[in-house]
């Protein structure tokens, strides 16, 4: 260990973990600022090692599109979790949701983990947005699709981060309603799309709500029953003990995979799956109370347990946690109907409005990401 | 060299690269997960254990950090973040602090290596890339051409 040597170059003494020890515990500001330094650190600051590093530490955030009038989206919110300060920003591009019949303008809106990256899709351009520098640019379709694209669209996207080949990827389930649905990868390293498959559609409703859990896609299948005994009255509407399935698809083994539901419990009709810190959540329901579960090791069943238990004056029609805050422990949840971000508080055991919004805004519409 | 002191407190002797030699409670050093490792493995009963990746200066202000929190409960935490404040601030510039930050590396002190990195983090959070190149002893080495580029790339973050 060299002692005194100011005359060395800090790069050519200190390895470059430590010096990534260092720079990874530095704002995003500073690390793209200092990328100008010299080649060693610009090559240093685009490597994986420092990505990882600095995810782990950055701020949890949620963010909200908001629709200027009914088809224009031209501003969207950003909830910081650890101050819970809303700022609200202007994206620099105008998109109409009118552009397309098939109008899968914001359901295209993919995961913003890798460095801000948001990938959107108005009918007409694919376009991705960096939340952190405003920039925007067009990515290509995958050349054999071209004659198909005009009758197909992206219903959901969303990126990952693979980290044995160092890639940034961007997933996307596209349909053409008579075709059925298509998986497509896009590598950003490679800039083409690396693969394209058929994707099992298992009698999903909603396909623009995914949760992203290792790259792979999770969303929850119901199937009604046949049976009218199954149906039960619950506050004046007709509610149903049904059988909702997890399922998830891997994207390493172009597999379906069945996901273990908790322990003895049916999914509720109103919930939504989530990932939040990485692991599964859901909403369970028992008479008119609502049973928040997490599954804390992924594909272990035993391991599903309950953080909270909610009862409220309606039937939401959509129940999405959103996040737990980083301090307390408290749970953000979305209920569509009254349009509110709930919050759970474990101490008082209860629920508090914090957010009213003024139009309907749809659960995939929040997104939960870390800023980078 | 394991000696056994009055209060029946296991001791170790830990030798520094230029030999110099610190002899130190078992529970000081094993805060050090490379040296509990050691000890655990038998390497200490025989003699001191070599650190050949450390000099006597930066060790001494090693097991000055490892005694102040072997000797603290979690009810001195505010205390305890004083001291370090202190003693980071004590060893004088960067290159002294990083000379230390690879010697918590090595010996795998997670919480000296936190405290470390991000002191050094710290001093240079605000600077511009020159005031980096001159602390750091770094040459630019890219082109006028090319340092447009980068810069433009990342125009944002000077704003």
């Amino acid at each position: 260990m060299c002692t005194g040597l100011k005359e060395l170059k800090m790069t050519d003494y200190v390895p470059a973990d430590m010096i990534a020890e260092i720079l990874s515990r530095l704002p995003t500001k500073s690390l793209h600022r200092f990328r100008c330094v010299c080649k060693s650190l610009h090559t240093l600051l685009n490597s994986r090692f420092i990505r990882s590093a600095t995810m782990k530490r950055n701020r949890q955030k949620l963010l909200m599109l908001c629709a200027t009038d009914h088809h224009y989206y031209s501003v969207y919110s950003i909830l910081d979790l650890s101050t819970m300060v809303l700022e609200k920003h202007e994206i620099p591009f105008t998109i109409s949701d009118q552009s397309s019949k098939y109008s899968p303008l914001w359901n295209s809106l993919s995961s913003p983990t890798c460095d801000g990256w948001l990938a959107l899709y108005n009918g007409k351009k694919r376009l991705l947005f960096n939340l952190s520098t405003k920039e925007y640019r067009e990515f290509p379709l995958p050349y054999k699709f071209r004659p198909l694209f005009e009758s197909l669209y992206v219903c959901c996207s969303w990126f990952y981060y693979d980290s044995y080949l160092d890639d940034y990827k961007l997933v996307a389930v596209m349909t053409n309603i008579d075709r059925g649905y298509l998986l497509g990868v896009f590598s950003f390293k490679r800039d083409c799309w690396t693969k394209i498959i058929a994707f099992p559609h298992a009698k999903h409703r909603d396909y623009d709500d995914f949760s992203i859990l290792n790259g792979n896609p999770h969303w929850v299948v119901t199937n009604w029953p046949e049976d009218d005994e199954d149906w039960v009255p619950f506050c004046s509407t007709r509610f149903v003990r049904r059988r909702s399935l997890i399922y998830g698809f891997d994207l390493d083994g172009d597999r379906l995979i069945q996901v273990p539901q908790p322990p003895g419990k049916y999914l509720c009709d109103s919930a939504t799956l989530a990932v939040i810190s990485d692991h599964l959540c859901a909403f369970c329901s028992c008479d008119s109370k609502f049973s928040l579960w997490e599954m804390k090791q992924y594909m272990v069943m035993d391991s599903w347990t309950k953080l909270c238990t909610i009862t409220l004056p309606y039937l939401p029609y959509i129940l999405k946690p959103l996040a737990f805050t980083e301090n307390d422990g408290q749970v953000l949840i979305l209920s569509e109907k009254q349009e509110e971000i709930l919050v759970y508080d474990p101490q008082e055991r209860a629920c508090r409005s914090v957010f009213k919004f003024e139009e309907r805004l749809p659960a995939s519409k929040i997104i939960n990401y870390r800023e980078v | 060299m394991s000696i056994t002191t009055e209060n029946n407190e296991k001791m170790i002797t830990l030798m520094s690269s230029d030999g110099e030699e610190f002899v130190v409670e078992e529970a000081v050093a094993a805060q050090s997960q490379t040296i509990k490792h050691l000890i655990e493995d038998g390497c200490s009963t025989e003699g001191s254990i070599p650190l050949p990746n450390v000099t006597g200066r930066v060790l001494s202000e090693v097991i000055q950090y490892c005694k102040k929190h072997s000797s603290s409960d979690d009810k001195e935490e505010k205390e305890l973040e004083a001291w370090d404040a202190e003693f980071v601030k004590a060893a004088d510039d960067h290159v002294a602090l990083t000379d230390l930050m690879m010697a918590a590396n090595f010996l795998d002190i997670k919480g000296l290596l936190d405290l470390v990195a991000q002191t050094l983090a710290n001093m240079i959070t605000g600077k511009s890339p020159e005031e980096v190149r001159r602390m750091w002893n770094i040459k630019n080495d890219f082109t006028p051409e090319e340092a447009e580029k980068v810069r433009k790339e990342n125009q944002w973050a000077f704003e």
